[in-house]
């Protein structure tokens, strides 16, 4: 598999209506924010998003993202909160190591011992459904999100790829 | 708005604004006939919709549970929401991505053209292509279908420029962007598409046919239409002698109130109008309503849908443009010596990146899931839809135990694939796999199944009274008032997006409707 090509990087935008990602995610205080987590498990859980969905160009603030959409979800829903606690303790006691302070295959090793549980379904669909949710992480990964409040791609290119040759008009516009 | 009483049994109140329902309305007011049209959810506008997937699933889906069991993929990946429909005024028409395909006329006799297919239980529409052609050519006038009546195709996005040189190589000559009830040029007030790429999340600029913003304003131009938004029905109640006598219904503040009707029409999406007939069972219909002989919420139908992704060596950037603008046919013809009846569509299919990490294969996790989505820009979708065979245990039942906020059952949706399904997704799979190898993919994914926006048959027309739940007009065989405009009303699935035949469906049955209704009958 080739390797991912710098090729042109557009700017990925949300949708106007929707609010922005909390800002506290850069800072070294930022588990203060978090109501349902510990520091230290919110760091673990960190560590788990990353490893389910490893990318090495997207920084730590996504992933805490999705920690912070984690622990919003825990503070509604009290049977979610304690699954995650009790997940992340036993994770973390498996090794003679804290499951964040594990190499990558360390870390994969260990998950694996947890697939097919409650805890790592949870964590994985949160995962997915949070970080590909992110606007940054969007940019990184080549996807423009909204685009109605930009016209959309009729001027924008909907239609330029440009290494294959263009259908016929009778298959298109007919 | 004109307001009906609530003990006015003059009207035809109508459960379901979508595209049978919201047409349905649509076509007996304009025939000066008198309707209520409940909606369970709310009345949005296009400058409410939102480009984005998961805030658009949020805002536009029908989100209360029902259970999934049975050997499909979906009750193992998506166990509380099996089903794939919405609930705002319009209906899944706010939805859809527009595809507009006539049934085939061999699969209005399904049972006649595959025979005997053990364990499944295929029936004849009590109805023939050529009944249903006229309303056919109505509903795309209607819709602004792309490819029908001097109205040009859609242009080519890059999604579909990678599709046409795939089908090409392949040898899919029928290959073009298909027939789409949405703009390429203004049309009926509205304008042409802008490409946002967020047609399945609502079009803001109204360049997709939906009931919302075309058939109810134009009923409510009449004068005859009452459309009550956030009303959820709950019972159909009926008289001593077995006729309905209006729809029990929930407004937003969880009052219940009884509106009296002359005529009942189901249009709820199929579980919802199974669920409502068997939810108004009583001591004249202890099994439910028009269930007399059991085939209310079976034979459910679902389409085989099969996704397949590829990477390819440069970028795609499949979100840009019309989703699923682009059709080949030739698979779609009944061929058994390919080892299965019935056929499939070869469709164009696109997902902004939170819905293709969701579903290219829940579960998935680490590098290798990780490096596919790294090049998400690089990849090209390729969808088919296909007949699957009715069983009669696929279906709808209430589940005994668990209830809603209003008190009734929640639905089970109960599914197994019969082998005709999986020897027909087997090929599909490996027809998309070979069109984006052919172009170059260095690496294809087949996505497993997710929830459907197809559900039909659940409760559906027959010729003979045993062998269904509804007449040729989709009145019910046991209760002369009461009809389904939705597509629980198939008899068969056939290969196609079943949305024009909903609409085709829906204006015939207006038609008969509102003929009885002059001559007192109805």
């Amino acid at each position: 598999m080739r390797d991912y090509k710098a090729s042109a990087v557009f700017q990925a935008y949300k949708d106007p209506v929707l609010p922005d990602e909390p800002s506290s995610r850069d800072e070294a205080t930022w588990t203060n924010d978090l109501t349902a987590f510990s520091p230290s498990s919110a760091e673990t859980l960190v560590a788990i998003v990353r490893t389910l969905c490893p990318h090495d160009r997207v920084p730590d603030r996504c992933y805490r993202g999705v920690v912070f959409k984690l622990d919003a979800q825990a503070q509604t829903d009290p049977t979610f909160a304690d699954m995650l606690a009790v997940g992340v303790q036993q994770l973390d006691g498996l090794q003679p190591l804290r499951f964040g302070e594990l190499s990558e295959g360390g870390r994969v090793a260990a998950l694996r011992k947890f697939e097919g549980s409650a805890f790592f379904r949870a964590v994985q669909r949160g995962a997915v459904r949070h970080l590909y949710d992110d606007r940054e992480v969007w940019e990184l990964l080549g996807y423009e999100g909204a685009s109605h409040h930009l016209g959309g791609y009729r001027t924008r290119g909907f239609a330029d790829l440009d290494w294959l040759p263009d259908p016929p008009q009778s298959v298109c516009e007919g | 708005m004109t307001m009906y009483d609530l003990e006015d049994d003059g009207v035809v109140v109508i459960v379901g604004s979508g595209a049978g329902g919201g047409t349905l309305a649509h076509e007996l007011t304009r025939r000066g006939v008198a309707v209520v049209l409940l909606e369970s959810g709310p009345h949005l506008t296009p400058d409410d919709f939102v480009n984005d997937e998961w805030a658009a699933h949020q805002q536009l889906s029908w989100l209360d549970r029902r259970t999934a069991s049975g050997g499909w993929r979906v009750a193992e990946d998506h166990p509380d929401d099996p089903v794939w429909h919405c609930e705002v005024v319009g209906g899944t028409t706010t939805h859809w991505s527009g595809c507009c395909l006539r049934l085939q006329p061999h699969e209005m006799r399904a049972a006649t053209t595959y025979g005997s297919v053990p364990g499944a239980s295929l029936i004849d529409w009590p109805i023939s292509f050529a009944d249903l052609e006229p309303w056919y050519e109505l509903a795309e006038t209607k819709m602004g279908v792309t490819r029908t009546g001097g109205r040009p195709g859609l242009p080519a996005n890059n999604n579909f420029k990678v599709m046409y040189h795939g089908a090409k190589a392949i040898g899919l000559d029928s290959v073009n962007t298909g027939r789409h009830a949405i703009n390429s040029e203004p049309f009926d007030g509205r304008p042409a598409t802008d490409h946002s790429g967020f047609t399945v999340q609502g079009d803001k600029t109204q360049s997709k046919w939906s009931t919302l913003y075309v058939e109810i304003p134009k009923a409510l131009k009449t004068g005859k239409l009452e459309l009550r938004a956030q009303c959820r029905a709950l019972r159909v109640e009926h008289d001593a002698a077995g006729r309905a006598s209006g729809v029990l219904y929930a407004d937003k503040n969880g009052a219940q109130h009884f509106q009296k009707a002359r005529v009942v029409v189901l249009a709820a999406n199929c579980v919802e109008s199974s669920r409502l007939l068997l939810n108004s069972h009583s001591g004249l219909f202890p099994q439910g309503l028009a269930n007399g002989w059991g085939h209310v919420g079976r034979h459910y139908l679902r389409h085989i849908i099969a996704t397949v992704w590829s990477v390819f060596p440069e970028p795609v950037r499949m979100y840009r443009g019309e989703t699923m603008a682009g059709l080949a046919t030739e698979m779609a013809a009944h061929d058994p010596a390919r080892g299965f009846v019935g056929g499939y569509y070869i469709e164009l299919n696109a997902m902004g990146l939170p819905a293709t990490a969701a579903f290219v294969d829940p579960g998935w996790w680490g590098r290798d899931f990780a490096c596919f989505m790294e090049h998400y820009a690089h990849v090209a979708g390729l969808f088919i839809t296909g007949e699957d065979m009715p069983q009669p245990d696929n279906r709808v039942t209430l589940d005994g135990d668990q209830t809603d906020r209003f008190g009734v059952p929640i639905a089970n949706l109960h599914y197994d694939d019969h082998a005709n399904d999986v020897r027909l997704r087997n090929h599909g799979y490996k027809k998309l796999s070979a069109m984006h190898q052919a172009v170059g993919a260095l690496r294809t994914i087949e996505a497993p199944p997710y929830p459907a926006s197809h559900n039909l048959g659940s409760n559906r027309m027959s010729a003979k009274p045993e062998d269904g739940v509804l007449d040729a007009h989709g009145r019910a065989h046991e209760m002369a008032n009461l009809f389904i405009a939705d597509g629980s009303q198939f008899a068969s699935g056939g290969a196609g997006n079943p949305t024009l035949t909903i609409v085709a469906l829906a204006m015939r049955q207006a038609e008969y409707m509102a003929a009885l209704m002059s001559a007192g009958e109805l």
